[in-house]
């Protein structure tokens, strides 16, 4: 059982990490064309900044999901390392719990914006802002998803050391 | 408030993320202390990311990851070497130099630092150079990668004090190789008194010195390419980001040769879950800057320094001192988008120019990634050196003197760091 | 106090919003006996404009007085109130604001959509400023100028033969400096206060646009008002609108001496090929019949 959710989710973490991708390699192109536009077509295009701000939105959010499988989010561990496992794996759960709160309010307040997106448009592409807004809760389900999965991933070593390599990923 | 305050200290030592200490303390403080609902959690966090001219931080952390996966660091690291290798305590002033090098391509200090100490530190440790001492000056050396241009704090900055990042990137030059000059000093000094290890230094050739200059020439471009595009009017400072992450790609693939299609997803990525993870930091911390000025904390604050002295010379000093001691303790952004918002109008207020306080308030910070209890340079260094925070810390005194100067020197003559942005005509 | 209703605003506290939002707290304590007053958030502290709309549905914002442009996202038809040369010049847009049936048509189409209306503030006559002297409509052809992102604006602009360039406020100042845009369309205050006249000394005096802010509540937090508070309110709310609108009419023509003084070329280009551009775009924003009730009712006002 307990396997089967692990590889569910980190099917799901493929199709995030590709979906994040593609909406930074959006991001560049829409920047690029914008440029390009008026130096050598003599038009702005409205358009690609909005688009390229909206990628950048879905991007922080997902990726937010991404860099906590990747342990990625900066966080002082000094003291929760040095204890033994069963307080350190209390530690480890409180951390979560923190964590998970948050992203729950999160997700929450985000109803009302999906209420007011749902009339509100952006400026440039006039599409309905719920599409935007909707980032925020998608987000965050992410987020607290890949939060349990790293408990249970780190359930046996909660903090093991970092090595040069995940530090510099880190930062 | 109390409660607010223990809790976010018992986060932090808990090991939360800081990114979430920030958002769960925010929650708690709008429980506790209003009456607003919860939605403007959310509400900040979106407008947080929702700014096309931020979009320069993605992109500019893609350029660093880019030339680092392209051999980058290598090349300036060996260029570095063959233009100063012959000074005594050479590795410690290849070092500086090197970092000086990457912080003109590279926005972040901690990246920076974590590239010049992969390549030095094994070096260091071969040649029994002091290993802590180098750790502490690199973390240093390489905190300046946020005060020479281009830089994710400055962008940040500019964007919450609302002033043109194209100037305060001109303005944090002098500054920043100032500080390099002065930490080589301190390098010296630190060598000049040890033994023999420290006088083993490659003779200089000119013939290295060209090669390897070559070889790191069309690195050096981005800077020129950035700023003159800035400058020249070619493009606004998010899509110079942009150009800049593109001539990176073009040079990793065409240039250096190093990098494969193949490896573009896996950087991407990297760049991706980078940038969120610092961008959503900016998210959450606005929303406690939100709950500070519903409070009408800036006005209060204002009213009370302005009744303790009006004098922009005496506010000078009492920032200094908050920042940096608030710089030990928090997170760059964080620190920033809560801060600042409240101390840069009445900065404004007392006559000192937006520029010249967002340098002071960036070169504070830079030294705060650099001190301990919570620096992020520092940890990389220390990390990379594969010694304990405490031990780096022991050799940070000299390094951080060097800092110090620079930091009374920016804050006191006002023309070292606008100088440039003078000659440039970008400011009266 | 019983009630402290929060404003939020974008700009100085000495500039028109500011001082528009704390005269009607002034009357609101004077005509309340003290029971009722505006708390004001000035220079966006609170949140940007689009962020003070949404706060006044979600209860984290009370007031909030915003470009017409920003809340035309939220309530599509008040863009009627962004159409170029909408009004004969500042006093009959004055005029129109305090119209009755005007006010009524637009509290219309702002409750459907949950809001509540104020009042109208003014933001200003808007000109063009350039790095090279407009004389003539010509002489704006294939300039990169930066405009609101909003569809109106960036269709009169392309109708006058510009080059319409959306950008962000906060990179305007440096954009002009660099010339990654070549002009762009503002107010005498904001031309005059942020100092583009450092990087675009020319200043093309057209007033294509009247800016209009309207000042909204949410309708539902309105309703939870006392009633006695609604009333002394609607009475304020009017009296500040008119008031702010002849403080900023006054103060334009200060900030006009000012941007003379500070050795701005001022030109005076014929208004009426511009006009004439502007025609073809109004009729593709009048689609609803809302918005082409409130055209007719606002270009009916003497
Ligand atoms: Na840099
Ligand atoms: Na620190």
């Amino acid at each position: 059982m307990i396997p089967l959710i692990e590889r569910a989710c980190l099917l799901l973490r493929h199709v995030m990490s590709a979906v994040v991708i593609v909406l930074f390699s959006v991001m560049l192109v829409a920047v690029l064309v914008q440029v390009a536009g008026r130096y050598f077509f003599g038009f702005a295009i409205s358009q690609a900044a909005e688009i390229a701000t909206f990628s950048q939105i879905w991007l922080v959010l997902l990726g937010a999901g991404v860099a906590v499988a990747r342990g990625q989010h900066v966080a002082i561990d000094v003291l929760p390392a040095m204890l033994p496992l069963v307080p350190a794996r209390l530690a480890l759960l409180l951390i979560a719990l923190t964590s998970g709160v948050f992203l729950v309010v999160l997700a929450y307040g985000s109803l009302p914006l999906l209420r007011m997106g749902e009339f509100q448009t952006s400026p440039a592409l006039r599409i309905p802002m719920k599409y935007m807004y909707a980032c925020l809760p998608v987000g965050a389900a992410y987020m607290i998803l890949e939060l349990i999965l790293s408990v249970a991933q780190r359930w046996n070593d909660p903090f093991p050391p970092p090595t040069p390599e995940t530090e510099e990923e880190a930062v | 408030m109390l409660v607010v305050a223990i809790a976010f200290v018992v986060f932090l030592a808990l090991g939360v993320p800081v990114v979430f200490v920030l958002g769960a303390s925010a929650v708690l403080a709008l429980i506790t202390t209003t009456e607003v609902p919860l939605a403007i959690v959310s509400q900040r966090v979106f407008a947080g990311l929702n700014s096309f001219t931020l979009m320069a931080i993605p992109f500019f952390v893609f350029a660093g990851v880019i030339m680092d996966a392209g051999g980058i660091s290598r090349r300036i690291v060996a260029f570095a070497s063959a233009l100063i290798g012959w000074i005594v305590g050479s590795l410690y002033q290849v070092s500086c130099v090197a970092a000086a090098g990457l912080a003109a391509i590279s926005g972040s200090g901690s990246a920076d630092t974590a590239a010049v100490s992969a390549i030095m530190q094994p070096q260091l440790r071969q040649r029994r150079y002091d290993v802590d001492f180098g750790a502490a000056l690199i973390a240093c050396a390489g905190s300046m990668a946020q005060v020479i241009p281009p830089s994710l704090t400055m962008i940040i900055l500019a964007v919450v004090s609302n002033v043109s990042i194209g100037t305060l990137f001109i303005a944090g030059i002098v500054p920043g190789f100032l500080c390099i000059l002065l930490l080589m000093v301190c390098a010296y000094v630190f060598a000049k008194r040890r033994g023999d290890t420290y006088r083993d230094a490659e003779p200089f050739t000119w013939s290295r010195l060209l090669r390897t200059g070559w070889a790191a020439t069309p690195a050096m471009v981005m800077p020129f390419l950035i700023l003159g595009g800035i400058l020249g009017g070619a493009f606004t400072p998010t899509e110079a980001a942009a150009v800049a992450a593109t001539y990176g790609l073009l040079v990793g693939f065409f240039v250096y040769r190093e990098l494969r299609l193949s490896h573009l997803p896996a950087l991407i990525l990297r760049t991706a879950s980078l940038s969120a993870a610092v961008m959503l930091i900016i998210g959450t911390a606005s929303v406690f800057s939100w709950l500070i000025a519903n409070a009408n904390v800036p006005q209060m604050l204002r009213d009370w320094l302005l009744s303790v002295s009006d004098s922009p010379l005496v506010f000078l000093l009492i920032v200094n001192l908050l920042l940096l001691f608030v710089g030990m303790f928090m997170e760059t952004i964080a620190a920033i988008l809560i801060l600042v918002p409240v101390l840069a109008p009445i900065a404004i207020q007392l006559g000192i120019d937006p520029i010249h306080f967002s340098v002071i308030v960036v070169m504070n910070f830079a030294i705060g990634t650099a001190t301990p209890p919570y620096g992020v340079s520092l940890f990389v260094a220390s990390s990379v050196a594969g010694r304990t925070v405490m031990q780096v810390t022991r050799k940070l005194g000299l390094p951080l003197i060097a800092m110090f100067t620079v930091l009374i020197i920016i804050t006191y003559i006002s023309d070292v760091p606008l100088f440039l942005p003078r000659m440039f005509g970008l400011m009266e | 106090q019983d009630v402290t209703l929060r404003a939020s605003h974008n700009a100085n506290a000495d500039e028109p919003y500011g001082v528009g939002l704390r005269k009607m707290d002034e009357l609101l304590r004077e005509r309340t006996g003290g029971k009722a007053a505006i708390q004001v958030f000035d220079n966006a502290t609170l949140g940007d404009e689009m962020e003070s709309i949404q706060g006044t549905q979600m209860g984290t914002v009370d007031i909030a007085v915003t470009a017409n442009e920003t809340l035309a996202n939220f309530v599509p038809d008040l863009s009627v109130f962004s159409l170029p040369f909408l009004f004969a010049d500042s006093e009959q847009m004055d005029r129109a604001l305090q119209d009755p049936e005007v006010i009524a048509q637009a509290q219309d189409v702002l409750n459907a959509q949950g809001f509540h209306l104020i009042t109208f503030f003014s933001a200003g006559t808007r000109h063009v400023m350039t790095k090279q002297p407009i004389e003539e409509m010509s002489d704006l052809d294939g300039l990169k100028i930066r405009t609101m992102q909003n569809p109106a604006h960036v269709d009169t602009f392309r109708a006058f033969g510009a080059n319409p360039t959306p950008l962000a406020y906060t990179e305007l100042y440096g954009a002009l400096e660099t010339g990654v845009v070549d002009g762009a369309e503002a107010a005498n205050t904001n031309f005059y206060a942020q100092k583009f006249y450092e990087v675009a000394p020319d200043w093309a005096m057209i007033g294509w646009l009247e800016l209009v802010a309207p000042v909204i509540m949410g309708e539902a937090a309105y309703q939870a008002l006392p009633e006695d508070v609604r009333a002394a309110l609607d009475e304020v709310g009017a009296e500040a609108g008119s008031f702010q609108r002849a403080a900023y009419r006054e103060s334009d023509a200060a900030r006009e001496a000012d941007i003379e003084a500070a050795g701005v070329t001022i030109t005076r280009p014929d208004i009426q090929p511009f006009r004439d551009a502007a025609e073809g775009v109004k009729q593709n924003y009048l689609q609803s019949e809302a918005q082409q009730k409130l055209f007719e009712l606002i270009s009916n006002v003497e």
